[in-house]
């Protein structure tokens, strides 16, 4: 999702040193993995609401999840106005938002409507696209120029670590493994190797394309270009097709409503247990539709975007930060007092 | 004695209870009696006097002989029953051995609208039978919608028993296991489901006996009903069963674990479970050289991605992308579309109806004027089209490219639904450009991964990702290599061959040939190639 604009936040917080942020960031966030890892280790089989309740009592379990629920429909707000915007700008700028927004959410509420199993399954078979972003972008890198990485640490440690803020943001998806950790099979050896790898790999992407986006462009360039990686591509041309960029978005979309499709899911899955009677399919048609309301009261608005934007920042850092660490050495302390008192 | 007997009587029964002729009374008996009229009258009217039921007085009116002479075949009813009696052994019809002897009326009209004649005497309430079922049968020719250059060139016929023996003959083997089941009120039709105790999963065969037997109907008498029936998901377009009228292709599902479903009077066999790429591999593929099978299965595949989506990339970029094409291709492009007053979805929408006219008129008309309408459709009126400027070149081509690639999926259901697939498609990409086509795509993808084929994922070696088994999915790798039967068909014996190339290794190794049975397996693989 993030592959468009990451290069560019990066580099406008830390210029030609983003990189070395996007390391940094990767470098803490297997810490944070492996607290959400212990917290739910502790809790054998309960999903993450019952753990919550667990850890903070019947309301405040309740509460964690309504606010879990509103960060996870802040951030789908987020995706669904980025990619209208990259849509209506790169691909069909006279295409209203309205068509683009619910004709993407409508393809994801019909692809979680099949259940864990069945995104599993399509989520493995799309991975196989990742690859042809791979190859596109590798194919690019014959004009890669090193000299604009230098001179390393031009502007000090400083802003480097505003970098850092950055670069975690944009692995933020691995708040999902809190909450499929305990409908996913397999011993707790076996998941957290699959969360590392999982990360790993986000990070090598990542890694690759801010890689080539920051030697393919100068500094100076980078910060007139908000989607470095498009434009790049809109200049080379195969013989065969003219226009790279088309097919590279063309396939982001896939990744923009896998992702979509995810934070739909979860927010779903908390909204059907706040509400008892609302099944798996009301609650996640339920999501959507405020989903589609708050983007289109958003709109192309750049001022409530960057609102919406900040909004989403904090509440990541409370609920995608904070909390992970907060629960874990409060899980020990609970598990410990519910071993004691049973 | 009294022991002997009751195993005898024992035995006697259950030989009984597998005659498929009795399950359809309904449990209903009328015990015949010692009274001919009474016995003739209560058939008559149970037959509602039908004007084909033949009732020969024999005996100076003591005995009767009825039979349907639509059933039965008149040589057949002199040689097994008059033949013998004026021959000389037996001077009476009741002593004939062959008869089968039954004190049940309602056993007696079952059997005689099997085919059989009845025997009646006077003083007498037994009752005897004799098989004289005549069977009008073409011969097992090769079926005309699944021809192999390589291979066996026979084919399924309406009768079920030939075809079952076309299957036997194939698997000599105590395993193969056929249980009948007869469904539909008034037809009676009796289906067969066939399978391999010990490879296929017994849930599986279970949920498929069980599925069938929960028909509650007047009449069945197509696959296709069966079919409709019994499928997981009815609100797809794709087929959810394999329909073939092969034997070879049968026997090698039946022996990757899949379970056989055949009904009389139809020669198509339907298999399940079948996933997607079952439908993309033809016997052909196993007759060729592996190189070539694995080439041609490709083509096919990419076949599926022109079928569904050409039209409809080709308006999109006509409608939406232009700067897609490479510069020297735009002027082209460009002249070709420049005259025609329709915009392209139009244009495609209206080509693809075309053919599809141009296809449902030849298929039921006689050959030659079938290919009449082949010239007439395909060449005076796409020339003409063009000529008068209301389809563009480029849209003739591709959409004869689609038409073909549609074609070239071996089974018809599934031509069928790439044919339809692709309008919703073309409307997409008229409307949305590539955005479109990438949401409609991804709407069949999860589309395929979401339908279930007897509990076994559609796109079953891609979705869920089995690795060995795309061995014969994308491509068709050398026979040696497909040690394992595919674990979609949930088969409970997953081996499939030793090493069949083991000569080789026996040969490398000089002078201790067959020396290692079960090893060799593993290094065969490597050492053979």
């Amino acid at each position: 999702m993030g592959v468009l604009s990451v290069p560019f936040e990066l580099h406008s917080a830390a210029r030609q040193d983003g990189w070395i942020s996007l390391l940094i960031g990767a470098s803490i966030l297997p810490l944070i993995l492996l607290a959400i890892w212990g917290t739910v280790k502790n809790f054998e089989g309960d999903s993450f609401f019952q753990l919550s309740e667990k850890l903070f009592f019947k309301w405040g379990g309740r509460v964690l999840t309504l606010g879990y629920v509103l960060y996870f429909v802040s951030v789908g707000t987020l995706i669904i106005i980025l990619y209208g915007r990259m849509i209506s700008l790169w691909v069909l700028p006279l295409t209203p938002l309205w068509v683009i927004a619910s004709l993407m959410i409508a393809v994801c509420c019909y692809l979680i409507s099949g259940g864990l199993l069945v995104m599993g399954r399509i989520y493995t078979m799309l991975s196989v696209l990742i690859l042809i972003l791979f190859g596109v972008i590798i194919y690019s890198a014959k004009e890669m120029n090193i000299v604009y990485l230098f001179p390393i640490l031009e502007n000090g440690w400083g802003r480097v670590l505003t970098g850092v803020n950055e670069a975690l943001f944009s692995f933020l998806g691995y708040i999902v493994s809190l909450f499929i950790y305990s409908k996913v099979n397999g011993t707790h050896k076996q998941k957290l190797r699959v969360m590392l790898y999982a990360h790993s790999f986000v990070f090598l992407f990542y890694f690759i394309i801010v890689f080539v986006s920051f030697t393919y462009f100068s500094t100076e360039e980078i910060t007139l270009v908000p989607e470095p990686i498009l434009y790049m591509l809109k200049a080379f041309e195969l013989p065969v097709i003219a226009r790279l960029d088309l097919f590279f978005i063309s396939i982001w979309v896939v990744n923009v409503a896998t992702t979509f499709g995810t934070y739909l899911y979860m927010a779903g899955l908390g909204v059907s247990h706040l509400c008892p009677i609302c099944t798996k399919t009301t609650a996640s048609i339920l999501v959507s539709v405020i989903v589609l309301a708050l983007t289109l009261y958003v709109g192309y608005d750049m001022g409530k975007t960057k609102q919406l934007d900040q909004i989403v920042l904090h509440l990541g850092y409370v609920f995608s930060l904070s909390l992970p660490l907060i629960m874990l050495p409060l899980s020990y302390f609970r598990k410990k007092r519910v071993k004691e008192g049973g | 004695m009294g022991f002997l007997k009751r195993l005898f009587f024992g035995d006697h029964k259950r030989l009984q209870d597998r005659d498929l002729a009795r399950d359809y009374n309904n449990g209903r008996t009328q015990p015949s009696s010692t009274k001919l009229s009474k016995n003739i009258e209560y058939l008559l009217s149970n037959f509602h006097k039908s004007n084909d039921l033949k009732v020969r007085v024999l005996n100076e009116g003591n005995a009767a002989l009825v039979y349907f002479e639509s059933l039965a075949e008149q040589e057949e009813v002199f040689e097994k029953i008059f033949g013998p009696v004026e021959k000389g052994p037996v001077d009476e019809i009741s002593k004939l051995r062959s008869a089968r002897v039954t004190k049940d009326l309602e056993e007696v009209i079952s059997n005689l609208l099997g085919g059989q004649a009845a025997y009646l005497e006077d003083g007498s309430n037994n009752v005897h039978l004799f098989d004289v079922t005549s069977s009008y049968n073409r011969t097992p020719e090769e079926p005309q919608n699944e021809r192999v250059i390589r291979g066996a060139h026979d084919g399924f016929i309406e009768n079920i028993m030939i075809n079952i023996n076309l299957i036997r003959k194939r698997i000599e083997h105590r395993d193969l296991t056929v249980k009948y089941i007869k469904i539909g009120k008034m037809t009676h039709t009796n289906v067969a489901v066939i399978y391999m105790h010990g490879i296929a999963d017994p849930s599986l065969v279970q949920e498929v006996e069980r599925r069938i037997s929960c028909i509650e109907t007047d009449m069945v008498h197509s696959p296709g009903l069966i079919e409709e029936y019994i499928e997981d998901q009815t609100n797809t377009p794709f087929p959810q069963m394999l329909h073939t009228e092969r034997p070879d292709r049968v026997v090698a599902n039946l022996m990757e674990g899949r379970v056989a479903i055949m009904a009389e009077g139809t020669p198509t066999t339907l298999i399940a479970p079948s996933t997607f790429f079952m439908f993309y591999q033809a016997s052909d593929d196993y007759n060729m050289r592996w190189f070539t099978g694995t080439f041609i299965r490709l083509v096919r595949l990419f076949s599926f991605v022109i079928a569904v989506g050409l039209p409809a990339f080709y308006i999109a970029i006509v409608g939406f992308h232009f700067e897609v094409i490479p510069d020297e291709l735009i002027i082209p492009v460009k002249a070709s579309i420049n005259e025609i007053a329709y915009p392209p979805i139009i244009e495609a929408l209206v080509m693809v109806v075309i053919i599809e006219l141009i296809r449902e008129a030849g298929v039921r008309l006689p050959a030659p004027i079938g290919q009449t309408i082949g010239i007439v459709g395909g060449l005076v009126i796409g020339d003409a089209v063009v000529r008068a400027g209301l389809v563009s070149n480029l849209m003739v081509i591709v959409v004869a490219l689609t038409a073909i690639a549609s074609f070239v999926v071996p089974s018809n259901e599934l031509s069928t639904a790439l044919r339809l697939l692709t309008f919703p498609l073309i409307i997409l990409a008229g409307t949305l450009g590539f955005v479109g086509i990438v949401f409609g795509m991804l709407i069949i993808i999860i589309h395929l991964t979401k339908l279930q084929s007897f509990g076994v994922p559609y796109l079953a070696p891609v979705a869920p990702l089995s690795f060995g088994d795309l061995k014969d999915t994308f491509v068709r790798l050398p026979m040696f290599m497909m040690k394992t039967r595919p674990k979609d068909s949930h088969t409970v014996k997953p081996d499939a061959l030793n090493p069949v190339r083991k000569w080789k290794l026996s040969d490398q190794q000089g002078s201790k040939p067959n020396q290692q049975p079960d090893g060799a397996e593993a290094s065969s693989q490597k050492q053979s190639d």
